[in-house]
């Protein structure tokens, strides 16, 4: 018996029962809707749109509406406003969100961990950029373990330059994770092949805003690389973007010990 | 099943077979499309009839000379599976991923049952392409040719995954 043949014998039958009403239904001529279905739906259709206009109208309604978009591994992309532009869009409206609660919290800066020793806290091999563009220096490299919020485990690398910030994020999910949604509002995404597998980028993805001098928050955007391999979910970014032809040779050349 | 003899015929210009064959002949093709697809017996038939409805509606736009009866049957029932997963996706991941929050015992279940289970495990961890490529191969009997000819994939890279996929599946099956 060749490799394959197992595979075959999950299939099964319809039902009888389906078979019987889908053809039925395609096939026979359909009855006139009765005056009451004709009436519900015109109330449907304006609930419909009374529900478009509240959704141009409010835009915490707005925030709601989100298709999604493309799922990789455990990450959805919603065309939702991201974070950052739904905080600037609160500020535009003189509407900022409540104040988060004030607590202090000590300040840490970010370690820069050896690779065996963000091996030995995250418990599995940590990978690593070999193909860096001149002018980056590693700078931090942490270990984020599952919480509340994040149920994975982190490696997260950062190079730096004068003008130039690049993050690899590795990252293991515990069992039975939920899914993750990142909303990218208008970022085009595209699928993309690499290291034989399907993986997607995210161009000019408004990420998070900055202060400027003048005081006016202004939005930061970042491209983005996602992909899932060998049980791991990798993301490398840039800020400000390097375009897909920079970032696709660095990700080919991740070394995974 | 209706009576052969009064079923419509599928197009008069270009597949002169009665429509009820052709539905013979592909339903269970389709269903198990997406049944290895998704690995959920409820979805797999909401999505074929959606598949048959929409065929249905367009069986005056096929056109033997362009493509064979089978790819656009699997044309259209690809883009609604594609439709499923975009815009129903958390129902559909709910379901993808059943199996790993809500097990079925084998002593609660028959042995096929649990079978079909443990392939839907394995089958949810694939990544989307390779899954469809599965569902295509050995749900629904295609030729690598002719999933070559569905996915823009050349038929040795098709063959190619395949037998990656099937020898990980096997792999593990046994394990």
């Amino acid at each position: 018996m060749s490799d394959d043949q197992f595979l075959y014998g999950f299939q099964q039958q319809p039902s009888p029962a389906f078979s019987k009403a889908l053809l039925h239904r395609l096939t026979e001529p359909q009855p006139a809707r009765p005056v009451v279905w004709r009436r519900l739906a015109w109330g449907f259709l304006a609930a419909v749109l009374l529900f478009s206009i509240s959704l141009l109208a409010f835009p915490t309604v707005r925030t709601y509406a989100q298709t999604i978009l493309y799922q990789i591994g455990h990450l959805i992309l919603s065309d939702a406003p991201t974070h950052a532009e739904q905080f600037e869009e609160s500020l535009q409206a003189a509407a900022p969100s409540p104040a988060p609660s004030q607590q202090a919290v000590e300040w840490q800066a970010n370690p820069l961990l050896s690779l065996d020793e963000a091996q030995a806290q995250a418990g599995f091999p940590a990978a690593e950029l070999t193909n860096l563009p001149p002018g980056l220096t590693l700078m931090v490299r942490r270990v984020n373990l599952p919480d509340d919020q994040n149920p994975y485990t982190a490696v997260i690398t950062v190079y730096q330059s004068a003008d130039q910030t690049l993050t690899l994020r590795q990252l293991m999910y515990a069992p039975g994770a939920e899914t993750q949604t990142l909303p990218v509002g208008s970022a085009p995404v595209q699928e993309v092949q690499l290291r034989s597998s399907q993986g997607l980028w995210i161009e000019n993805l408004r990420l998070s805003t900055y202060v400027e001098p003048d005081h006016q928050v202004a939005l930061q955007y970042a491209n983005l690389l996602r992909w899932s391999e060998g049980g791991f979910e990798f993301e490398l970014s840039t800020n400000p973007g390097l375009p897909l032809e920079t970032m696709l040779p660095m990700a080919e050349a991740i070394q995974r010990p | 099943m209706a009576n052969l003899n009064n079923a419509p015929q599928f197009s008069s210009q270009s597949e002169n077979r009665p429509f009820e064959a052709i539905y013979e002949e592909f339903l269970p093709r389709i269903y198990n499309f997406f049944l290895y697809r998704f690995g959920d017996t409820a979805l797999a038939e909401d999505l074929t009839a959606v598949t048959f409805e929409k065929a249905w509606k367009k069986r005056g736009k096929f056109r033997q000379e362009l493509a064979s009866l089978s790819t656009w049957l699997f044309t259209i029932a690809r883009n609604t599976a594609v439709d499923a997963y975009r815009q129903n996706h958390r129902a559909a991941e709910d379901i993808e991923s059943a199996g790993l929050t809500d097990p079925i015992t084998p002593a609660a279940e028959s042995e096929r049952q649990y079978d079909l289970y443990r392939l839907n495990q394995l089958l949810c961890r694939l990544p989307a392409r390779e899954r469809e490529l599965v569902a295509m191969k050995y749900g629904a009997n295609l030729t690598n040719r002719a999933i070559a000819g569905l996915t823009g994939l050349s038929e040795s890279n098709v063959g190619v995954i395949l037998h990656r996929v099937v020898q990980a599946l096997k792999k593990e099956w046994e394990a």
